[in-house]
């Protein structure tokens, strides 16, 4: 066995020839890299997109994706959103309706009844004018 | 090592010197690696080519992790002679293989040569990974670390490997031998 190993050393003797070494070294040399220099691998940066991809995807297939519960229906709940809109106007309508109603009707009463009784304030504060020019009056004939 | 680790820092900065300096110094190496493996001069000069041209171009991602430069030229060279035997599916002549002489005795110069050729058959018919075990151990001096590191596997599988190897050896060449004379 050792002789065997002894004999592999040998082998360590071969070389390649001197003229293809040096011709091989001056073509290997000439060449250029690849590509340039590569660029330095940013781990942040790969992050960053993987993130933002991850949230691209899994918002198309929440987009697109049909909806869990299986009573629910798209076009139903379409129609009924549809029809609570027309219910809210309805709603508008008949108010406005009452509304319109009260007031021609209180105009109407308004118009019908006597219009000197409109405002009851006006005798009485003219009634008050006078007793307080007569106590005025008094006053002046008892400093006279 | 730290004058290596200043030239790989040059070559890193696509100095040219200093990667062939590290060329001079490797190549031998990685030339005998393949040749002992594929037995071909020709096929040999064009692969140790092509191992130096991968690493030129890719030295800036080289990272020494503890291991010598050596292994990561290694492992480029085991995976380019896979790959040419995985897409050439080529097999040559051992006979043909040409190398420094040992002696400068003619007699003992062809015994040599006999007994080399002898081995470097047999090296040839053993398993990928066995043949790069041999090498590397036996013609190399490598350490089981640094051919765990080329292999990708741990020390352990090495030794097993190794012992392996030196055993199929032995039984090829004694079984060539054999053959040999038979022919004779």
């Amino acid at each position: 066995m050792e002789t065997l190993i002894e004999k592999l050393k040998k082998f360590r003797e071969i070389q390649p020839d001197a003229e293809y070494s040096q011709r091989s070294k001056l073509v290997i040399l000439a060449t250029p890299a690849l590509s340039g220099k590569r660029p330095i691998f940013n781990w942040q940066l790969a992050f960053t997109l993987a993130g933002l991809l991850l949230v691209l995807i899994s918002g198309t297939l929440f987009r697109y994706s049909k909806p869990s519960a299986p009573n629910l229906n798209a076009q139903a709940l379409k129609t009924e959103l549809q029809d609570l809109d027309i219910n809210i106007q309805l709603a508008k309508i008949e108010y406005y309706q009452k509304v319109d109603e009260t007031v021609s009707l209180a105009l109407k009463e308004i118009s019908e009844n006597h219009t000197g009784n409109l405002n009851l304030a006006i005798p009485a504060e003219s009634e008050n004018n006078k007793s307080k020019e007569e106590i005025k009056d008094l006053l002046d004939q008892l400093l006279l | 090592m730290k004058e290596e680790e200043e030239l790989i820092k040059k070559a890193k900065k696509r100095d040219r010197e200093a990667f062939g300096i590290l060329y001079d110094q490797y190549s031998p190496a990685i030339y005998r690696f393949i040749l002992l493996k594929t037995g071909n001069k020709a096929s040999t000069e064009d692969m140790t080519h092509q191992v130096f041209l991968s690493a030129w171009q890719s030295i800036e991602n080289y990272q020494s992790r503890g291991f010598p430069f050596s292994s990561w030229l290694y492992r480029i060279a085991h995976n380019t002679v896979i790959d040419y035997y995985r897409t050439e599916k080529k097999h040559f002549n051992l006979e043909t293989i040409e190398e420094a002489a040992v002696s400068s005795n003619l007699e003992e110069k062809i015994d040599q040569e006999l007994e080399l050729n002898l081995i470097k058959s047999a090296i040839k018919e053993l398993s990928t990974e066995q043949q790069t075990v041999l090498i590397m151990k036996f013609v190399e001096d490598l350490t089981n670390k640094e051919i765990a590191a080329v292999l990708g596997k741990n020390e352990g599988a090495i030794k097993v490997a190794q012992h392996r190897s030196l055993k199929n050896i032995k039984k090829i060449i004694n079984g060539n031998l054999n053959r040999k004379i038979k022919e004779v």
